[in-house]
């Protein structure tokens, strides 16, 4: 047996400390260290509850029309009252009603596209940049380049178009234009990860291509995917808005909050409240899940961990 | 040495990439011996093809590069000859390799545990617990404290000579004969050098692993091998026993290296260098490829390539000046000196 040199090796730090503590413990702990990522994990809470409990939450039926009530302003203004928590909008109906039920087609549109992106994407971008410059990655940087070429809203007109509008319909709009960021940002990386000496080592170890893929290189990506996947998702949600704007999105009876900005656009001037709060509910959905994303991306770097 | 076991013989060698410039041929016509438990230190300059000689013998050429020709024999299998897939049964297993930087030579995400395991699952059939408890032992056999601990740690929890053990750990758990340390001490300080070294000369002695030592410096050369080979732009230059080729070097550019480092016992006004640079492989010297640098060279070097010659078996130069039998290097450089003045 070969000699220990203990006198000259002795690490300084100890590993127990972080492995005797249950895991949600730690977890906790490492985000109730980050304000901004509390605030965006308390964000993202409240809204997936509101999404998931809505029918209890919301204190009308959101398609109710009432045409006495119209127009009623919030609470504080005058001639609000605490019937209408936030006014109601030109039908009458609750705009806090509203906004509840539409936090549900908000959250699943913007999510579901976001994986369907994030999986096209991040798959096509590890296989082009482990095997880049050969035709595989030509093709597909290929497709990008078209694709970029495109303003993507344009895209999803003619799809939205030919298809109609339907939740699934538009899942898939945002998921299949959405790739062409992951592709682009993952391929660079891989490109100059697979350059590292570890990889070359994990080779030299007779490690197949695909598990040097999938143990190897994916790890180190996480840190790009949650950035790229949170930018996403909020900008998701935006496209959404901005397709239910332009009329083209989702279309009524069901509640989304970029149909209900483009409903309220009529009325700014005089009832300022139909759009401004469901523009506010995206701002702040959006910006609690970048917090969150952003915090995310800190707990996932290992080297970081000292720093937090 | 009583085992006299072959354990790798490369052959004629030739390593090449195709670049815009045109063919660039890194490793030209390379062949040398490695028997079982023999160290065999490779010397050169940055770029000479020491890394590439043992990428290629370990299957890690990738396009745009290639083996344009000779024979790798790894015991009994002829490896060039080999697909992707036969040659990753053999990476790790009969031949391992560890890298000049420890700390870049570990995944970074990965705990040291799962990257030992990695190479067991991959080779053995093992229950879990099983690669669990080889990996732990692997640690502790190549002197890491606390290997249970370790094997939790990440790569960087470790301190540099740490990681490079680690390396070697990985690199001998499946219990391969052939292990290709490439620079292996240049990124670790002195003592941890020395540690590094001493645990490369123990795996020799107990497990009687081969291991073939790429350096660029001749101290740790005279220190552990038992043969070397010096290498110039991409060919090999000289072959022989190391107190041969320390006592007696016969190829200049040999006898250039040892006069271009340091020596603790001896007191001198000023440390020589070789005159030149390393000539581009797209644009070689004709002749002999030393002989731009040369301070002995003469119209034939210009004209005509040297071949190996065999001095003695085991020693081995390519030079026109042992061409007809030994000559002594030092006798020659003064007759040259006597006549240029």
């Amino acid at each position: 047996m070969v000699h220990s040199h203990t006198e000259a090796l002795k690490p300084e730090m100890s590993y127990e400390v972080a492995r005797t503590i249950h895991p949600i413990t730690r977890w906790m702990r490492l985000l109730l260290r980050s304000k901004t990522g509390t605030f965006g994990f308390v964000i993202l809470v409240l809204v997936a509850l509101t999404a998931l409990l809505s029918v209890l939450l919301a204190p009308y039926d959101p398609t109710l029309l009432n045409a006495r009530n119209r127009l009623v302003p919030p609470f504080w203004s005058d001639g609000g009252s605490m019937a209408h928590i936030l006014g109601t909008d030109h039908l009458g109906r609750d705009i806090l009603s509203r906004i509840i039920y539409g936090s549900q087609i908000t959250l699943l549109v913007s999510g579901a596209s976001v994986i369907i992106s994030a999986v096209i994407g991040i798959t096509l971008g590890v296989v082009c940049g482990y095997y880049g410059g050969g035709w595989f990655d030509a093709i597909v940087m290929r497709v990008v380049d078209a694709n970029m070429a495109i303003p993507n809203i344009l895209f999803m007109l003619v799809i939205v178009g030919v298809f109609g509008t339907s939740v699934p319909t538009l899942i898939v709009v945002l998921g299949i234009t959405g790739w062409i960021a992951y592709t682009r940002l993952i391929r660079a990386e891989v490109l100059s990860l697979k350059e590292r000496e570890f990889i070359r080592a994990a080779r030299s170890i007779g490690t197949r291509d695909r598990t040097i893929m999938r143990k190897h290189i994916l790890p180190n990506l996480i840190s790009t995917c949650i950035v790229v996947s949170t930018l996403s998702v909020g900008g998701n949600i935006v496209l959404e808005a901005s397709l239910s704007f332009l009329g083209l999105g989702i279309q009524p009876p069901i509640v989304t909050w970029g149909y209900m900005l483009n409903e309220g656009r009529d009325y700014i001037a005089t009832s300022w409240w139909i759009a401004t709060f469901p523009g506010v509910a995206i701002a702040v959905t959006v910006l609690g899940i970048l917090f969150f994303g952003d915090w995310l991306r800190d707990v996932f770097d290992p080297k970081a961990q000292g720093r937090r | 040495m009583i085992n006299r076991q072959k354990v790798l013989e490369v052959r004629h060698l030739q390593t090449q990439f195709r670049t815009e410039h045109g063919i660039v041929r890194s490793v030209d016509d390379v062949s040398f011996r490695l028997d079982a438990g023999e160290i065999l230190g490779i010397v050169g300059e940055s770029g000479c093809g020491k890394s590439v000689t043992s990428f290629s013998i370990m299957g890690l050429i990738e396009a745009p590069g290639e083996i344009a020709g000779g024979e790798i024999w790894l015991e009994e299998q002829e490896l060039t000859k080999l697909s992707k897939r036969q040659l990753r049964k053999l990476q790790g297993k009969d031949m391992a390799m560890i890298f000049q930087e420890p700390l870049t030579s570990l995944n970074p995400l990965l705990t040291v545990g799962l990257q030992i395991s990695e190479v067991l699952t991959r080779h053995k059939r093992l229950s879990k617990r099983e690669v669990k408890e080889q990996s732990i032992a692997m640690l502790r056999q190549v002197g890491i404290p606390r290997p249970e601990q370790v094997y939790h740690a990440y790569p960087h929890e470790l301190s540099g000579g740490m990681r490079q053990r680690v390396m070697i750990a990985i690199a001998i758990s499946c219990g391969s004969k052939l292990l290709i340390a490439d620079e292996p001490t240049t990124a670790l300080d002195v003592t941890i050098q020395a540690q590094i070294l001493k645990l490369m000369k123990e795996l020799r002695d107990n497990l009687n692993t081969s291991i073939m030592l790429i350096t660029h410096d001749l101290g740790v050369v005279a220190e552990m091998a038992d043969r070397v080979i010096v290498m110039y732009a991409g060919q090999v230059v000289e072959e022989g026993d190391v107190y041969e080729i320390y006592r007696s070097p016969k190829h200049p550019y040999t006898k250039g290296l040892m006069n271009s480092t340091p020596k603790i016992e001896e007191v001198r006004r000023k440390l020589e260098s070789i005159p030149g640079t390393v000539p581009v492989l797209s644009n070689m010297p004709s002749g002999c490829r030393f002989h731009p640098r040369c301070p002995v060279a003469r119209d034939k070097c210009r004209a005509e390539a040297p071949q190996m010659k065999l001095l003695r078996p085991g020693v081995q130069v390519r030079c026109w000046l042992h061409q007809e039998g030994e000559v002594e290097l030092n006798e020659e450089f003064k007759r040259r000196a006597a006549a240029g003045g």
